[in-house]
């Protein structure tokens, strides 16, 4: 214990000094107010002892300029005072000062007086030092709050910008929520969303989102059906939540035409699909358990799919909503929030003053999320702009053995490679259909003398399929070359393959090119649909088409 | 394996997938699949999201499964077909046989 004695007169100084210092105590004696002050800081004294009546600064002048110092802490101040002096000892207090002693001092009570005012300090440090560590604490957590905060706002950043067929209401009961309202664009123009609902409130429930959010968006973006993306969804889920956490879950996609949904419902408020006129059509109902719950073998991935008229709406709600208590004591349910939805003729704008000023007379006791889609095309298809055609020609000839006839699929790998030049990729499909007509042609009829009026019947289509399969394995020599040119200034691609069989007769050419229905079939009149030109040259042999890459790949 | 099938939670729709190319090498696979259909009347799916390529063996697949299910498939329906998939069913005239998507 530090103790700093202030006072003007020398024999008390003494005094009392040697008195604490008998104590055991640090004492410092300063002889005037002005000094106290200057040697506040470095000597820190945990009790001060004052002599009121000083030349100078006067003992309570002092008192308030070291009670200033000392800050929060409690630093107990005991003044010098003759018994009689009543008046100063009165001012003494009211400028901070703790207690008194008066001469002639008498050690039993002075140490008694400094242990009992040090206990009061120690209690005041110790609290101080517990403030500051909260203070650190609460800026710490504000700053990973902030953290959090911004993370989760970019995990939801990839939702689509407003949709004209969406429209949505927010009201969460705290900054993080468990209420998860998803929605992503697939390759195809599907709309797909992810409405959910994890146990809890606050921070420990928000945290589900982020994987939720991250597989979502991928999987759409990769065009997953609901089946693979539920999946997924409880896999990781069921990985990463403790066991009394789950996501309750709607998981819906909305075909690009908008007259085609799917949906698996695992434990949420059931969405209500309504007609084009406004009544009720049907509730989705939850076939399902929450995602989260179930190991992968018993998870049931099964959807609900099914065509609607366009113009149909889907109500999606959280239970927050739901089970709102209304001034009757009824809950709301579902039919109560489509009459909230007709009131106000679905606009949402009046919809969220509407529950808002509910709110206010009620402690909202859940997360609160409502959302309605309406059934129209999506018009999410990115439409592509035409990607400019390569102008570097090129050719490439593949030459195959029997041996190698068995084991490769050329075209497949011609078209992996196509993918890669500028402008071929739209074409991809078509291309490939054609080459893939061309190829199996040639394989077929040409080597391997195939009938394809096999394929006419039922039962033959089966057949010609396993015999092709038994000619080709019984096959011992023969080969096929595979020419490609691509020619930039045709803006075409030349397709030639040649094979060793007998070639076609003159008067086959001519039906083949006029694509007799009955013994070609399908195959070639998707040639004769698919290429530019088609002809035959070297007595038969070799069939040559072109494709137009500035053809339009959409029909 | 890249065909796929699953069963709708009703157990009225069936619904198969076919990822990448659908070509004649999955004749048998695509019959199996379709024969797991039993006597009850479903809604038949074919889901092309992933269907990349198709080649003349597997329109005629379709055409098989709608002749062999007869009226145990109550519709077959062709749904998520890209544009460039789309152009060749059109070429070859489904959409006058199938209800696409």
């Amino acid at each position: 214990m530090r103790v700093l004695i202030v006072d003007d007169q020398s024999i008390i100084r003494h005094e009392l000094g040697t008195m604490v210092a008998q104590f055991g105590y640090t004492p410092l004696t300063v002889d005037s107010g002005l000094e106290a002050i200057e040697v506040y800081p470095e000597f820190n004294p945990d009790i001060v002892l004052l002599d009121v009546i000083m030349p100078g600064l006067k003992g309570y002048e002092v008192a308030v300029e070291l009670k200033k110092l000392a800050g929060h802490v409690h630093l107990p101040i005991i003044f010098i005072t003759a018994l009689d002096d009543k008046r100063s000892l009165l001012r003494g207090f009211e400028a901070g000062g703790d207690d008194f002693i008066s001469k002639p001092f008498d050690p039993l009570i002075l140490s008694a007086k400094l242990r009992a005012h040090m206990r009061t300090r120690s209690l005041s440090q110790s609290l101080e030092e517990k403030n500051k560590r909260l203070a650190y604490f609460n800026s710490r957590t504000e700053r990973e709050y902030r953290i959090v905060q911004h993370i989760f706002s970019n995990a939801l950043d990839k939702n689509l910008p407003k949709l004209n067929q969406l429209q949505s209401l927010f009201l969460p009961q705290s900054e993080f929520n468990g209420d998860v309202f998803l929605t992503a664009c697939g390759p195809l123009g599907n709309l797909y969303l992810f409405f959910g609902d994890f146990t809890g409130h606050g921070l420990a429930a928000a945290i589900g989102t982020l994987p939720t959010s991250q597989t979502f968006f991928t999987m759409a973006s990769r065009g997953s059906s609901i089946t693979e993306i539920v999946s997924e969804l409880n896999k990781r889920l069921q990985q990463l939540l403790p066991e009394d956490m789950f996501c309750a879950a709607v998981v819906m996609e909305l075909s690009a035409s908008g007259e085609r949904i799917s949906y698996w419902n695992g434990g949420m408020t059931p969405p209500a699909l309504i007609d084009p006129d406004g009544g009720l059509h049907n509730y989705l109902t939850p076939q399902h358990v929450a995602l989260g719950i179930l190991e992968n073998e018993q998870f049931d991935s099964g959807i609900t799919s099914f065509a609607v008229e366009l113009g149909s709406k889907v109500i999606l709600t959280t239970d927050g909503l739901t089970e709102f208590v209304e001034p009757s004591g009824k809950m709301m349910g579902m039919d109560g929030v489509i009459n909230l939805l007709e009131r106000h003729s679905y606009s949402f704008d009046k919809i969220k003053e509407d529950i808002c000023d509910r709110l206010e007379n009620h402690q909202q006791k859940d997360d609160i999320t409502l959302a309605v889609l309406d059934c129209v095309p999506t018009q999410l298809n990115v439409s592509h702009t035409p990607e400019a055609l390569s102008t570097m020609p090129f050719e490439l000839r593949v030459h195959l053995n029997v041996e190698q006839i068995r084991s490769h699929d050329p075209v497949t790998r011609i078209l992996r490679a196509f993918k890669a030049v500028e402008g071929f990729r739209a074409h991809a499909t078509a291309i490939f259909t054609l080459m893939s007509e061309v190829y199996v042609n040639a394989i077929d009829h040409g080597l391997l003398g195939m009938d394809s009026s096999l394929k006419n019947s039922y039962e033959g289509f089966e057949k010609y399929y396993l015999e092709r399969e038994k000619r080709l394995d019984n096959l011992r020599e023969g080969h096929v070359e595979i020419n490609v040119n691509y020619v930039p200034e045709d803006k075409k691609i030349y397709f030639e393959v040649t094979d060793s069989g007998e070639g076609l007769t003159s008067l086959q050419q001519n039906e083949a090119i006029e694509f007799s229905e009955l013994s070609y079939g399908r195959g070639l009149s998707l040639i004769k649909e698919l290429a530019a030109n088609v002809e035959w040259l070297n007595e038969g042999k070799t069939i040559r088409v072109s494709y137009d890459l500035a053809r339009s790949t959409t029909g | 394996m890249n065909l796929f099938t699953e069963y709708s939670s009703d157990r009225k729709q069936f619904t198969i997938r076919v990822k990448g190319k659908f070509d004649f090498s999955m004749v048998q696979e695509f019959r199996q699949a379709y024969s797991e259909i039993g006597n009850e009347p479903v809604n038949i799916v074919i889901d092309f999201r992933e269907t990349e390529y198709i080649d003349s063996a597997a329109l005629g697949m379709l055409l098989n499964m709608r002749k062999a299910l007869g009226t145990s498939a109550k519709s077959i329906q062709l749904i998520n077909c890209r544009s460039e998939i789309r152009n060749i069913l059109d070429i070859s005239r489904f959409d006058k046989l199938f209800q696409i998507d």
